[in-house]
């Protein structure tokens, strides 16, 4: 019996073992059986699901988080030389691993305690980098879902957002035809962007797992009590579409905006109507109880965002984390001016203590909540499959290799969406022999493909297509993502020329750009 | 990676009240000279030509604390105070899931975000049917709230209990008697049932609450318009008193302003002007100004200190001052008490007597043995502090505080300019990393910010030479906001006493406006301010945000802004407050197509 397998049937327990919470606290009741089997009636094929957290900074270097190469790395090409640009090749292979002490350690950064991070774990991660955006964002707060417009330092995109990846895939028929209790969750910063009507507008994040808690177990709170009396959202909807066609009084001094704001209300009635006659296949779910800006707040809200998958309450989730949470060393302000900046800016001015305690920070999150998180998902669902198995869970970073960066953006994945991804490596899409924009203060600092194809990438695997995704960036970049155009990827086309004596155009061309829909070589099954 | 971009370009760049007339605008920059000592103070470009400014806006809904007020006082009125505050108690777990109206930097007020998304959508309806909940939980609740027609037993009078409650709590809610259709449409679509019900009661009150002219803000104007091109008409009489209510008691209009508005004498001159002096009279303006003042001062940015009271450098710098869990609450409680007093209880003061004064204002024990005095009581005359550095809002504890063993003078020079002169920072080229090195024994903070930041002929100069002089002046305070003549430096891993250095806070101030000039004080810097007109000009600037949910616009709105700077500069604080209420763009509305 392999290590895996025999790690594999470990976890063959059942829900309710898996529903206890961060420091033993019971979640869940047990599932009601005539719940689960309506639920689970209700459920053709394999449901997926989209777990995304981030954290902020980054900048950590390569020797500290990179993983070393396997023994044996597969070599693709994705593109011949081109001019200045030598060929691009794909490099992966086996995600490796050693113990150092009480360690499993793949690299500074990705490493745990042996008895959380194991073989048959890593064997279902990957570690990827040689992800870029094109264009200097500076401090940004969605871009890992693929949002550019939320920056510092590119006002210019300002007014272009897009929805979320999370929030495109939450919203697409093709993932949910029968949604949940709730389409997505939310916590922490990670600013998720909804549109509806061509209006993008941000996304409510909880705050705090007792909110969480709140949306995903206690809506049932609202739902009509009396059956003999029609639900009174529904009496709700009818005053707002009386209201817009002038019922009570002359609808003509409405104006266009003002019924487009009324409409949007009443599209989220329907929504809501919906929702309260969703149900969740557990019971009572307890309420966790209140913890401040911690680790622990952290856990205890991917505790409830597990119940609510398990419950089948949500499949899609966010986690934006800031420095408040894993900052533990220095006080979050000086974390920001002194270590991020000083410790994960130009390379050949760091400091490298304060470098490792940016890594240390990144650690910490690694150890603590995204593998905390994946193995509580580890679990048997169905045919063998745990729910990891059967949802992709990414974790990534505000910045890339320096802070402010977004070259080579790191990306943490878990799961294979029901058997879309590969998974147990490490894959490098960075151009290692374009030496180009490399420079003193990033010396190591190597072109990679677009962000923009991972994210096509993860919306293709949910099953939502390039003509439902283009539809968002035609509405903010009509010329570049016209129908026809040869462009791809789901995120703004930006390119960057000559700045500050580096040109970019040695870096990124028209083809990053033409294959950003293409399916990505080592990581995609059979691409 | 990217190098850093070539030496002498400024890369940043503080740009300088927009739209001023009698001294020119000048942008910090290289060596940031400014325009003289003497110069004429700073007034708005009022061009009396130009047409009012007013712009349409999306459908605004009630903000957060809105919502919050108009439920308490809806409660308040149909319940009583004693039974409304348990109501209002039971319902804060359902508020706490409204979502927070969004703030920024460049949107720094709650009432500018008009975000309606599911979440609120949700909770919208989630604190309406607990509402109706709180108003049926006990039959003397419903008593109080419909009548006693409704728990009489006698079904005979039932019909007209509920449609006298529809109309009764319709006021209320949507501001304005209701429509015939409406009236029907609650009784007979909502309602549904022939007598007193207590679920239909609670369906009801549910679907009222959830309405749009409750949640919503309509503002359609009277039939006739005051400019048919330009599409502006005078506000009805209802629209006027609840858009009166709304600014200044972030709530709905209580019986006396909604009577006015049905009698029609709100529309005159004399009943509206009562009815303004009214409004700001009643306690309940403190909620609107409160909140105007903690936004213009942005106090949710101060931090948590609590947070670090384990690291050792941080410990043995703090002394016997350790933060507790409380403190950032009661040192934001210490500014709006200080506004509160010179806005509410001192109504004559002005901005000088804000800016100048030499009390304190602390309500808590942590937050008063910080300044070194008494606790205050909220009502006798605040004590005096016997530092004579501590002059005016700009040395309380909020604007001075961090989280670390030393002080941020640069933060808190930014503050100044941010948001006393409304100077906007561009935020600097980010690939410009400078290693700002912990505390040693050789160099104090000042010492160490100029050699990275202020090095003749850098880049970052540029905008340093500027807004550090601003922050030098306050570091007499340490980063509790402590009166020091000395500053102790620590070593932050072992919190040792590495030593002790002199404090400096002579400097030149050279930003624009202030005139070039040495200074060594905080209330120097203080007078500088209201010298030069600008600090007027600002709080001018922010208080129509506040009021009219939009950025102004210098040129279209600047005799507006004019008319309360000046209010500020002859007048009083207060009197700011309520001028915004007898200009015509308060009172007009234009529509959209």
């Amino acid at each position: 019996m392999t290590e895996v397998k025999r790690q594999r049937d470990a976890r063959r327990i059942t829900r309710r073992h898996f529903l206890v919470g961060s420091a033993g606290f019971t979640l869940a009741i047990p599932l009601l059986p005539s719940l689960l089997s309506r639920a689970e009636a209700a459920t053709s094929g394999t449901q997926k699901r989209l777990l995304v957290l981030s954290t902020t900074h980054g900048g950590i270097y390569p020797e500290n988080i990179l993983p070393a190469d396997a023994p044996t790395m597969t070599r693709r090409t994705m593109h011949p030389a081109s001019g200045d640009l030598p060929q691009h090749d794909v490099h992966y292979g086996d995600l490796v691993s050693t113990v150092q002490g009480s360690e499993r350690v793949i690299s500074n950064t990705l490493a745990a305690p042996a008895t959380d991070l194991t073989p048959g774990l890593i064997a279902k991660l990957n570690f990827m980098t040689g992800f870029d955006i094109a264009y200097y964002l500076g401090h940004n707060r969605a871009a890992t879902l693929g949002n550019y417009a939320d920056n510092d330092q590119a006002k210019q995109l300002h007014g272009m957002p897009i929805a979320t990846v999370d929030q495109v895939i939450a919203g697409s028929a093709g993932f949910y035809k029968t949604p949940p209790v709730k389409r997505s969750v939310h916590f922490g910063w990670s600013n998720p962007w909804e549109t509806k009507n061509g209006i993008c507008q941000k996304v409510p994040q909880a705050l705090s797992p007792q909110v969480m808690w709140s949306e995903l177990f206690d809506a049932q709170q609202l739902a009509p009590k009396n059956p003999d009396r029609p639900p009174v959202v529904d009496r709700v909807y009818e005053h707002y579409r009386r209201l817009t066609r002038g019922v009570f009084g002359d609808a003509t001094r409405l104006s266009t905006l003002d019924k487009q704001r009324l409409e949007q209300h009443m599209q989220r009635l329907s929504e809501l109507e919906r929702q309260l006659s969703a149900q969740s296949s557990c019971g009572a779910v307890q309420k966790p109880p209140g913890e401040k800006e911690t680790i622990e707040h952290l856990r205890q809200t991917v505790d409830l965002i597990v119940t609510a998958i398990i419950c089948g309450a949500t499949n899609v989730a966010t986690l934006g984390v800031d420095g408040r949470y894993i900052s533990q060393d220095v006080g979050w302000q000086s974390w920001h001016t002194q270590v991020a900046h000083n410790g994960c800016g130009n390379y050949d001015i760091h400091d490298p203590k304060l470098q490792a305690i940016a890594y240390r920070a990144q650690k910490r999150f690694f150890a603590e909540v995204f593998v905390y998180l994946v193995n509580k998902l580890d679990v048997l669902e169905r045919g063998g499959a745990t729910y990891l198995d059967n949802s992709l869970v990414y974790w990534s970073m505000e910045c890339g290799q320096t802070t402010h960066s977004s070259t080579s953006m790191p990306v943490v994945t878990a799961g294979s969406a029901a058997g879309t991804f590969e998974t147990g490596r490490y894959i490098d899409y960075r151009n290692r022999d374009n030496k180009n924009i490399a420079d003193a203060g990033a010396p190591f600092c190597r072109p990679g493909v677009m962000l923009s194809r991972f994210h096509a990438n993860v919306l293709q695997a949910f099953d939502v297509a390039p003509s439902e995704y283009r539809k968002e960036l035609q509405r903010v970049q009509p010329s570049e993502f016209a129908a026809g155009s040869k462009y791809g990827g789901y995120g703004l086309k930006l390119h960057r020329g000559v700045e500050w004596g580096i040109d970019f155009n040695k870096a990124w061309v028209d083809h990053h750009f033409e294959t950003a829909d293409d399916k990505l070589p080592g990581w995609v099954k059979g691409a | 990676m990217l190098s850093a971009p070539p030496l002498g370009g400024c890369s940043g760049k503080i740009g300088d009240l927009p739209g001023g007339s009698g001294q020119p605008a000048t942008p910090g920059s290289g060596s940031g000279s400014g325009s003289g000592i003497g110069s004429k103070p700073f007034a708005f470009t009022c061009d009396a030509q130009k047409p009012l400014a007013l712009f349409t806006t999306d459908l605004r809904r009630l903000s957060k604390t809105q919502l919050r007020y108009a439920v308490s006082d809806l409660l308040a009125t149909l319940l009583g105070p004693s039974e409304a505050s348990a109501a209002d108690q039971a319902l804060a777990p359902h508020f706490a899931l409204v979502p927070d109206d969004i703030t920024t930097k460049h949107s720094a007020y709650a009432r500018m975000d008009h975000t309606v998304s599911q979440s609120h959508v949700a909770a919208y309806y989630r604190v309406a049917l607990n509402v109706a909940g709180e108003l049926s939980r006990s039959n003397a609740r419903v008593a109080r709230a419909v009548g006693s027609c409704a728990t009489d037993n006698n079904p005979r009078n039932d019909a007209r209990c509920i449609d006298d409650f529809i109309a009764r709590f319709g006021r209320l809610a949507f501001r304005r008697p209701l429509t015939r259709a409406e009236a029907a449409f609650f009784r007979r679509d909502v309602y549904k049932a022939a007598g007193y019900d207590a679920d239909a009661l609670r369906d009801l009150v549910t679907a009222m609450l959830s309405a749009p002219p409750f949640l919503y803000v309509f503002e359609r104007g009277q039939p006739e318009p005051v400019d048919a091109a330009a599409r502006v008409y005078r506000l009805t009489a209802h629209e006027l008193a609840t858009r009166l209510s709304l600014h200044f008691w972030q709530s709905l209009p209580d019986a006396a302003l909604l009577a006015a508005a049905d009698d029609g004498s709100l529309l005159t001159d004399a009943g509206y002007k009562a009815q303004v002096g009214r409004l700001l009279a009643d306690a309940r303006s403190e909620r609107a100004s409160r909140a105007f003042f903690s936004q213009w001062l942005d106090v949710a940015q101060v931090p948590d200190m609590a947070r670090n009271v384990t690291r050792k450098d941080f410990a043995a710098y703090a002394g016997s001052d350790t933060p507790g869990p409380a403190l950032r609450e009661h040192i934001i409680a210490d500014v709006q008490a200080m506004l509160r007093y010179y806005t509410h209880q001192k109504p004559d003061s002005t901005l000088a007597d804000l800016l100048l004064s030499r009390r304190a204002f602390a309500q808590h024990d942590d937050v008063a043995r910080l300044y070194g005095v008494p606790v205050w009581d909220g009502k006798s005359e605040p004590p005096t502090v016997a530092d004579s550095r501590r002059v005016g809002l700009l040395t309380r504890v909020a604007f001075l505080v961090n989280d670390q063993a030393m002080t941020r003078p640069i933060m808190r020079g930014a503050f100044v300019l941010d948001r006393l002169l409304c100077q906007s920072i561009e935020l600097p080229d980010m690939q410009n990393d400078v290693r700002l090195e912990p505390g040693t024994a050789a160099q104090g903070t000042r010492a160490q910010i100029e050699r990275l930041t202020q090095a003749k002929g850098s880049i970052c100069a540029g905008c340093h030479d500027v807004i550090n002089p601003v922050g030098f002046v306050f570091e007499g305070f340490d980063a509790l906001g402590r009166s020091r003549s000395r500053e102790k430096v620590y070593d932050p891993t072992e919190g040792t006493l590495l030593a002790e250095l002199p404090v400096d806070t002579r400097v030149t101030l050279t930003a624009g406006g202030l005139g070039e000039r040495d200074i060594s004080r905080p209330e120097q810097l203080a007078q500088a301010l209201l010298d030069s007109g600008r600090v007027q000009a600002c709080l001018a600037r922010h208080y129509f945000r506040f009021t009219f949910a939009r950025d102004e616009d210098a040129t279209r709105d600047g005799c507006l802004l004019e008319r309360l700077r000046d209010a500020l500069v002859k007048g009083s604080l207060r009197g700011m407050l309520q001028a915004i209420a007898h200009e015509d763009a308060f009172k007009l509305v234009r529509k959209a197509p």
